[in-house]
């Protein structure tokens, strides 16, 4: 534990205020402010310094959650935690609200100087969207988690890079809804395939994977022979969940093993 | 004597309901004299819509003139629009095509027949007074493909643009970007085994390589920023039709997508009414 913190304190700039720092046997975690975002910073106690890093913008409620010490928190959160463990990640979850400007995210490199690659996941915000329209160039490759292009932000953004993408949804998520939300959310095939249209994807494969205890029904499209090697892949996944869809299938393995391949 | 008055009435009805004839006229243009038949409605009022209807690879645009299954003379009375039917020139196979960068056009076939087709635009348009702004483009297979094409580099010159069974192929995605918003429509079978549903990504297929049809689609939804789409199954006639409706882009202007279940390589006018959802597509899409 002490070589944990020790480690992180070697690769972290000094804390302006009491960062809380909690640690397990495997976990360090790091709460700290990044521009003017509160982040927790996930890494396992024997990480290398050159570990990809996935940040995840989330909401306040889910970064509040993360704050708290981490046996106390057997949240989705700490799932993707474990999950980033195994992927040999390093894990940044930052606050956001939905309208959030991303300009901090440009500096996000310095925090992780590093970091062999960088990926991004928005989790219930289309943010990931939004930052693969205005920095396209940072992350390795994009995810986004129950939610879809901000409608808004979209009429001043567009796609003008490839990027590799990732999105997980709900055809009956209530909140970001399959067809789109009236200024709000776009529809999630569009969101999708605003990504597949920058990237001249060619064609695509669609399969289904084996249901997880039973639950749920997920089904997945590949959009490939994109540009430069770049792919969107969309878990579909039967039902109204508008959260991490953990209960239907393996959606970390599924995302983290995306990013690795990009 | 009966028969023979029967005969004239009919002959009367005929030239009553469609009194209005096929013109065929040329145009120089690139150092070629290209062909194309005019249909203009009687009493045609000035500043009428213009409608572009292109014939598919090997194929003429006399026989399309002539095609009973495709009414389109009945609805430009209806509609009150002008048709023209360009006739695609030889390409380097010594086939009638469209240039629309097939393997073995690239390179090889000088004519821009996407400069072509504006270029008569402009003649007719001049010429008849017809109205520059509600130009409107249909086009089946290789005239699908000029579809695309112009979609992609001349958005501006037409009000919307039909194509049926079209492709992307992806010389043109390579080339060119939607720089401009455009009312689209696309009419495609799944069972196409002419211009796949799935698509051709290493040009197996003979046409060189293409995208697979709801990416060609989607390509135009992006261009556009769409954001929300409607599915509606049609009243199936014969093969079940899914009218796929996306919408809610900044321009306002849609890009409505049948999908054929099973369909063929054709115009689909035994599933659905495709010519009258045509000539509605560009009514909707139609300036003041």
């Amino acid at each position: 534990m002490m070589l944990g913190l020790f480690a992180v304190a070697c690769e972290q700039p000094a804390p302006e205020n009491n960062e809380p720092t909690v640690s397990d046997s495997s976990l360090i975690v790091v709460s700290k402010t990044i521009g003017d975002h509160q982040a927790v910073v996930i890494k396992p106690s024997e990480f290398q310094r050159s570990a990809p890093v996935v940040v995840v913008l989330a909401d306040d409620l889910e970064l509040r959650t993360r704050m708290s010490p981490v046996s106390e928190t057997p949240e989705v959160n700490f799932k993707a935690a474990e999950h980033c463990l195994i992927g040999g990640y390093t894990l940044c979850i930052i606050g956001v609200d939905s309208k959030d400007d991303l300009l901090f995210l440009r500096s996000i490199k310095n925090e992780f100087p590093y970091a062999a690659k960088l990926y991004l996941l928005s989790y219930r915000n289309g943010l990931a969207y939004t930052a693969a329209m205005q920095m396209p160039e940072i992350f390795a490759a994009f995810g986004c988690v129950s939610s879809a292009i901000d409608v808004e932000s979209y009429k001043t953004n567009s796609f003008t890079k490839p990027v590799s993408f990732v999105h997980v949804h709900a055809t009956e998520n209530p909140e970001f809804k399959w067809t789109g939300v009236e200024n709000k959310s776009a529809s999630i095939p569009l969101s999708v395939g605003a990504v597949v249209a920058v990237d001249e994807c060619t064609h695509y494969t669609t399969g289904k994977l084996l249901p997880r205890d039973g639950k749920g029904v997920v089904s997945y499209t590949k959009y490939l022979g994109g540009k430069d090697g770049h792919e969107v892949v969309l878990y579909s996944v039967e039902g109204a969940n508008a959260g991490w869809c953990d209960e239907e299938f393996e959606v970390y393995n599924q995302i983290w093993n995306f990013y690795k391949v990009h | 004597m009966k028969k023979f008055i029967i005969l004239f009435a009919a002959l009367l009805f005929c030239q009553v309901s469609s009194a209005a004839t096929v013109q065929t006229q040329t145009i120089e243009d690139q150092g070629l004299t290209r062909k194309y038949f005019l249909y203009i409605p009687d009493n045609l009022p000035s500043g009428a819509p213009l409608v572009f209807i292109l014939h598919g690879y090997g194929g003429s645009a006399e026989s399309y003139v002539n095609n009973a299954s495709l009414p389109f003379k009945a609805l430009a009375d209806e509609y009150q629009v002008a048709l023209c039917y360009p006739q695609a020139a030889a390409d380097p196979k010594n086939k009638n095509g469209w240039n629309v960068y097939y393997p073995w056009q690239i390179d090889k076939m000088a004519i821009d027949d996407c400069q072509f087709i504006c270029n008569l635009a402009k003649h007719l348009q001049t010429t008849y007074n017809l109205s520059a702004k509600n130009t409107f483009l249909t086009g089946m297979s290789n005239g699908g493909e000029m579809c695309y094409l112009l979609a992609y580099r001349k958005p501006k010159e037409f009000a919307a643009i039909a194509s049926m069974a079209g492709l992307t192929l992806v010389e043109m995605a390579k080339r060119h970007d939607y720089t401009e918003p455009i009312a689209f429509m696309e009419v495609h079978g799944t069972g196409d085994t002419t211009s796949r549903w799935e698509g051709d990504p290493t040009g197996q297929y003979g046409w060189g390589a293409y995208l697979a049809v709801p990416l060609a689609v989607g390509a135009v939804v992006a261009g556009n920023k769409c954001v929300y789409q409607e599915t509606t199954e049609l009243p199936q006639v014969k093969n079940k039709v899914i009218f796929h409706r996306y919408y809610g882009a900044p321009s306002g202007k849609e890009v409505h997508f049948y999908e054929v279940r099973d369909g063929g390589h054709n115009w689909a006018t035994d599933s659905f009414d495709s010519c009258r959802t045509i000539m509605e597509f560009f009514k909707m899409n139609m300036s003041k």
